[in-house]
């Protein structure tokens, strides 16, 4: 055994004893009492599964699959329910500080962000999402919605093609231009919007479609995600834009496929522009550029004045001759 | 010049003058050879062209790669040496060069005449020539071939006032001189001598006339050649596609239309006894005048080559290599030696100016001019833009048939015609400016 290996293997025991002798992470009373600052909104759970899959993944594995790195201890999955008995306080004090092989992510992520992760963690949990639809916030986020409602739910059957349980609803506000996407699934033909689906806005193109809503966004806890349609947006002459909402291909898998889409007319009308109507060098010869038109007349017509000048100069030679003569 | 004659002096003097002048168009020995033969290859030409007709451009070697082939070469090439009009009038006549006097005439007749044909070159080329028309009815401003059409028009109609207006006092002369000569031919004089009376005013006119000409003809020239040079420079591609073209060919024309005058001057001189008139002072001169222009065409021809060899762009390289060392080698350095750089060099000593030895040389200059065109029109065809597959082997290889060197021969013939005619009815030395020149009293010329 060489001295590197030597060194290997006293930082391998140093991490199993660390792992055995704290078997049970005890966290402060006052940090695990703390509560978490930020509302449970789509928009933050989205960041927080953004977050999730850049920085936790590789060790805690595939939320729900129970698939972590082979560590010891075992990097917990953060859907189980072992884990979901933290609360908000534990979790955000675990992340935050770290512990053997569990980095600290004080440094590496504010404070907000770790919200995040936390309740993106929490939508994990369906019985926690049900507790999460009674806190005052979640319901400030749901009474956005009503005012399209009527509308998502009148044309909800119509569009959808779904294989899942899943299905999809489109709604819009015309003033502040805003879409909004409802997921439900329908049990004894009743309508239950569904929480933590992921569903993307886009606009259909040529080749890929345009994504208008945030990446890995999920629907919140009245089954809405929404999107603001850019004010830039190119369409055809009339204006039409396709816009779909759809769960993303990569989450097919989990949630079924599900697709609706509807044609509006907020995209900016194309004014077709023929590029030979205007004057150019390269264009028919009616429509040459006016600075060639008049060079080329004057050029010509300087010629022809001179012409013209030079046959009075010989008309009058011819004149003084002939008076001459009759002299 | 320097002294004045007395009035009885200028009559004796401007009669031997008139005598040494108008005696060519007199006499016409041997006149009926050179007649015979013209119309002889007038006669194939002519059968060349309706084989072309028949059977359309595909007679001719001109295929997909190479569509300007001869024709076009030939094309440059007259309007090139129609360019000597404007370089002895226009140029040395307004810097008052005096030695020029009996050359005006023979420059002037030489730029119409390759003028003239240089049009007709462009019908030849034209498969269907009954579409001439659609070139001025649906031609576009912005091509540089209906600028080149609307100079070319313009030039012609310069050259033939700057023939006949300074021709209107020799007219007259001719009009009391050649009156045994057929009623037509003096009814034209009648019409060119336009009253004339030698009155001062009328010299005062005919001087004014010519001034103007003198002056317009300097950018019409100027214009008549770069837009021709435009024709290739306006594209991308290889050995075309150059900023310096429109002097590069400027300078060319002037190898050129020298060369032209001096076999013109030399030819005409021992046909025509104008030894007095043409003198070897004049081949001196004109020897002289063709090395500058040589050495102003040689120095474009090292920007317009050795820059680029320099650099060796790729697409550019192939066209370079094929003119060095490639195919088009053999003709390159023939031209560029045998028809500039030892020309220049030989003309630089006196003995090489004398009237043979310049004749010879001339006649390399001319042959080299020519070459010269067909080295700038065909070998950058041969390189197209896009590579494609199964090209015929007459795409990529440019051999002329016979048809189509007849028919390059063919405005040749016409210009040899067209000097002919002209130096058959009017004195190829101007008699009054001669006269003037040697202080012969100007009331009495006419």
């Amino acid at each position: 055994m060489n001295l590197k290996g030597l060194f290997t293997a006293a930082i391998l025991s140093i991490v199993f004893i660390l792992g055995y002798a704290q078997g049970t992470w005890v966290v402060p009373a006052a940090e695990k009492a703390r509560k978490n600052p930020v509302a449970s909104s789509a928009e933050s759970i989205s960041k927080g599964k953004n977050l999730y899959n850049t920085h936790c993944k590789s060790c805690h594995g595939d939320p729900g699959k129970n698939n972590g790195l082979p560590l010891n201890p075992k990097p917990t999955d953060p859907a189980s329910d072992q884990y979901q008995k933290n609360t908000d306080g534990e979790m955000f004090y675990k992340i935050t500080n770290g512990r053997g092989a569990m980095p600290s992510f004080k440094a590496t992520l504010p404070e907000q962000d770790r919200w995040n992760i936390i309740n993106f963690v929490r939508s994990l949990s369906k019985k926690k999402v049900a507790d999460n639809a009674a806190e005052p916030a979640g319901q400030a986020e749901a009474t956005e919605a009503p005012a399209v409602a009527a509308e998502v739910t009148a044309s909800e059957n119509d569009t959808t093609v779904a294989t899942g349980k899943i299905r999809l609803a489109l709604g819009f506000d015309e003033d502040s231009k805003t879409i909004y996407a409802r997921a439900f699934r329908i049990e004894n033909d009743k309508r239950i919007p569904t929480s933590g689906v992921p569903v993307e806005i886009a606009v259909k193109r040529y080749f890929r479609d345009l994504r208008l809503s945030e990446a890995g966004v999920l629907t919140d806890v009245n089954g809405y995600v929404s999107a603001v349609f850019p004010e830039d947006l190119p369409a055809d002459t009339a204006g039409n834009v396709v816009i779909i909402a759809r769960i993303p291909e990569s989450e097919q898998e989990e949630f079924g496929m599900a697709v609706t889409q509807q044609t509006k007319t907020w995209g900016i009308k194309l004014i077709p522009h023929n590029i030979k109507d205007a004057r150019s060098l390269w264009n028919d010869n009616h429509k040459l550029p006016l600075w060639l038109l008049f060079s080329y007349l004057a050029a010509v017509s300087g010629a022809l004045v001179t012409f013209a000048y030079i046959l009075s100069l010989v008309w009058k030679i011819y004149k003084i001759g002939k008076s001459s003569f009759q002299a | 010049m320097e002294k004045k004659l007395s009035l009885e002096e200028s009559r004796q003097r401007l009669t031997q003058i008139e005598d040494d002048l108008i005696r060519p168009l007199k006499s016409h020995k041997g006149l009926e050879i050179w007649v015979l033969f013209l119309l002889l290859m007038l006669t194939l030409g002519f059968y060349a062209y309706y084989l072309q007709l028949r059977d359309g451009l595909g007679v001719t070697a001109l295929r997909d790669y190479v569509q300007w082939g001869m024709y076009i070469s030939n094309f440059v090439f007259f309007v090139a040496t129609s360019l000597i009009g404007m370089l002895i009038t226009s140029v040395l006549g307004l810097l008052r060069i005096p030695w020029i006097t009996p050359l005006t005439r023979i420059a002037e007749t030489i730029a119409l005449a390759f003028a003239m044909f240089a049009g007709i070159v462009i019908i030849i080329d034209m498969g269907r020539p009954d579409r001439f028309p659609y070139l001025f009815l649906h031609g576009r401003l912005q091509s540089p071939i209906l600028w080149d059409v609307t100079v070319v028009t313009t030039y012609v109609i310069i050259s033939l006032l700057l023939l006949f207006i300074p021709m209107i006092p020799d007219a007259a002369i001719l009009r009391r001189r050649m009156q045994n000569s057929p009623k037509w031919q003096q009814a034209v004089y009648k019409f060119l001598s336009a009253n004339w009376v030698a009155a001062p005013e009328q010299y005062a006119l005919i001087k004014k006339s010519i001034r103007v000409l003198a002056i317009l003809i300097i950018p019409t020239a100027l214009a008549i050649h770069t837009v021709t040079s435009w024709l290739f420079a306006s594209t991308l591609r290889v050995g075309w596609d150059s900023t310096i073209f429109g002097p590069y060919f400027v300078s060319g024309a002037f190898v050129s239309g020298v060369a032209a005058v001096i076999i013109a001057m030399y030819f005409f001189r021992t046909n025509y006894k104008l030894h007095n008139y043409i003198t070897e002072a004049h081949f001196n001169r004109m020897g002289q005048l063709l090395v500058l222009m040589c050495f102003i065409y040689l120095y474009f021809n090292l920007n317009e080559y050795f820059v680029p060899a320099y650099k060796m762009r790729k697409a550019e390289g192939h066209h370079l290599e094929a003119l060095f060392t490639g195919n088009w080698a053999v003709m390159f350095w023939a031209t560029q030696l045998g028809g500039l750089v030892i020309p220049m060099l030989l003309l630089i000593f006196k003995p090489f100016r004398k009237p043979l030895p310049a004749l010879i040389i001339s006649i390399f200059v001319l042959v080299g001019a020519w070459f010269k065109r067909l080295l700038i029109v065909v070998p950058t065809q041969q390189h197209p833009y896009l590579p494609i597959q199964n090209v015929p082997q007459n795409f990529i290889t440019y051999k002329p048939t016979g048809v189509e060197i007849m028919l390059t021969l063919l405005p040749m013939v016409g210009v040899l015609i067209v000097i002919t005619i002209i130096a058959k009815l009017f004195p190829i030395v101007p008699i009054w400016e001669t006269a003037h020149e040697q202080g012969i009293d100007e009331s009495v010329i006419k």
